[in-house]
């Protein structure tokens, strides 16, 4: 029930995102960074892109090819409350991609964290690199709630990854580290995030909990 | 070149051999080692985890240290619960850290190679000399609860403020006494000592008053939250004293259902008996084979002061009162004629 729950709503997002996509076509950029993001979503799973309607300045990802991502996300009705978990959103991808490219000194690393966040994963990034390790597989990111907003600069966020179904690989050797499931596979991030100059929403805080209660599914 | 092929070969080897040795095939952790550990925090340095606020002693934020007062010998305690239900504690706030030269080494290191908007940061900082010669200090913003579920409304631009001795325009969420007083109310615990009752708590009757009897080894409680850091001392002592006792039958089916005693302080701590009391709760009906919850909470005035000193003067803006509260399930049975 859940999964058809869940790919009722993923529908409504594609259907959102192809009327978006055709509604910005006036620029160019804007309807290739779009389509950019698309393809790097599992065939038929909403994107960070798809749940974005008509978002000027999209970023772009650069996953492997061996990395799948989906983003469940929907509208809460509220303009703010969208944007923050958008840019939370983006964040999250952010990360993967750093690990998947072995560097934190990405483009969208900075662009979605500051701070102590963006060292610590900087850091952390290099050190599983360091190890011979990077990440492959199938990425899931939902959960995605705003549990408190300050003078619409800050807000208080949570979301879940999946990664049951992600795994460590060997970069030598490309061989997967295959793990055994468990609710250890499904992470409960709580975060802060607050918008930039620029006005992004970057996460600026954050903590985790595998297998946070919230998080995990069968 | 021959050497350094041996290597890889070598390590494939022993990790056959573990995995043959763990006999699953799978490594002992889950998911794919992105996040370390099963529960953290994005922080460069990872401070070992204290005691924490919880226990009514530790620290909060980085140089924050909590104290409490013994709450007397009699058993469990409780975290006080604000009478006040809109009443929260601060989210977060600017505490000292750095020297400008430990600072100058803080931004340096942490923004290398960072790209923009960081990189703007540290630029930023850099232009001002991070106040290298100046009096005064940096200071950082601080989290009380590290899992971040509400918004601190500090903003990206300023994750330090840089703080000279005399602060003419001191930001508005800069560590204070006041923001102290929030941080030791919200760590306090208080006794939740049982309360007697007769007839005994297993045979109460129906239509007789049920006598409360309290003696309360305890005395005030109270909490103080202080810092003494590179030079910046402050504390606040917040002074939590109980002032009454409320009874809840814990069914509508008594009359009355609640009963309110002023507490008496006597030799040994605090009393009430309401055996000559006009109120007394009263069932009205058996619990029949199961049990009411009878409650009794202590309400406590809680005052604070900007010191170390919980005789210090009372400070504003005043802290809502607090609550203890103690449940015991009560069996009710009717009896026809009471004799005792």
């Amino acid at each position: 029930m859940l999964t058809t729950r869940r790919r009722a709503a993923v529908a409504g997002l594609l259907v959102a995102a192809a009327i978006s996509v055709t509604g910005c076509s006036s620029d160019s950029n804007d309807t290739s960074d779009n389509i950019k993001g698309a393809d790097s979503g599992e065939s038929g799973s909403a994107t960070p892109s798809a749940s974005a309607s008509a978002e000027k300045n999209a970023p772009g990802f650069d996953f492997p090819s061996d990395i799948k991502v989906s983003v469940e996300k929907e509208s809460t009705g509220d303009a703010t409350k969208d944007a923050i978990l958008r840019g939370v959103a983006y964040a999250a991808q952010a990360r993967l991609e750093a690990f998947g490219k072995g560097s934190g000194h990405t483009v969208n690393m900075n662009r979605y964290y500051a701070a102590d966040p963006l060292t610590y994963w900087v850091q952390r990034v290099a050190t599983v690199k360091k190890s011979g390790l990077t990440v492959t597989g199938d990425y899931r990111f939902f959960g995605f709630e705003v549990t408190d907003v300050a003078n619409g600069k800050t807000a208080a966020v949570r979301y879940c990854e999946d990664q049951s179904k992600g795994y460590s690989k060997e970069i030598k050797t490309n061989k997967v580290l295959r793990t055994k499931p468990s609710d250890q596979d499904f992470i409960g991030y709580t975060l802060q995030a607050a918008k930039d100059s620029a006005g992004d929403w970057q996460v600026t805080q954050q903590s985790w909990k595998k297998g946070d209660a919230a998080c995990v599914q069968g | 070149m021959r050497a350094g092929s041996v290597g890889p070969v070598l390590r494939a080897a022993v990790a056959v051999g573990v995995a043959v040795a763990l006999g699953t095939g799978y490594p002992a952790h889950a998911g794919d080692g992105q996040v370390d550990g099963g529960q953290g925090n994005a922080k460069p340095d990872q401070p070992a985890p204290d005691s924490g606020a919880s226990s009514g002693k530790g620290t909060i934020g980085a140089h924050i240290r909590i104290n409490q007062s013994k709450t007397g010998s009699g058993g469990s305690t409780s975290t006080a619960t604000s009478s006040n239900a809109n009443w929260k504690p601060p989210v977060c706030w600017y505490e000292p850290m750095y020297s400008a030269d430990e600072y100058e080494k803080f931004i340096k290191s942490a923004y290398d190679g960072a790209g923009e908007p960081a990189a703007s940061y540290a630029k930023k900082r850099d232009e001002e000399k991070y106040h290298k010669g100046d009096k005064g200090l940096w200071w950082q913003v601080k989290f009380r609860n590290d899992e971040y579920t509400e918004a601190c409304p500090v903003t990206t631009d300023n994750w330090e403020i840089w703080v000279p001795p005399a602060d003419p325009q001191p930001d508005p969420n800069k560590l204070t006494p006041e923001i102290l007083s929030e941080l030791a109310y919200n760590s306090t615990k208080l006794p939740t000592p049982p309360v007697v009752l007769s007839p005994d708590a297993d045979r109460l009757v129906v239509n007789l008053g049920t006598r409360v009897k309290f003696e309360g080894d305890f005395d005030r409680v109270w909490t103080t939250a202080d810092i003494d850091y590179k030079g910046v001392q402050m504390a606040a002592t917040t002074v939590a004293t109980p002032v009454a006792l409320k009874v809840d039958a814990g069914t509508a089916d008594a009359d009355p259902q609640t009963c309110t005693y002023d507490l008496v302080k006597g030799k040994g701590g605090y009393t009430v008996d309401s055996k000559d009391a006009g109120c007394n709760v009263t069932y009205r009906h058996s619990s029949g084979s199961g049990t009411y919850p009878f409650k009794a909470s202590i309400t406590w005035k809680v005052t604070w002061t900007d010191s170390a000193d919980p005789d210090g003067p009372a400070r504003q803006p005043a802290l809502p009162d607090g609550l203890s509260t103690f449940e015991q399930n009560v069996t009710v049975k009717e009896i026809q004629a009471v004799n005792r």
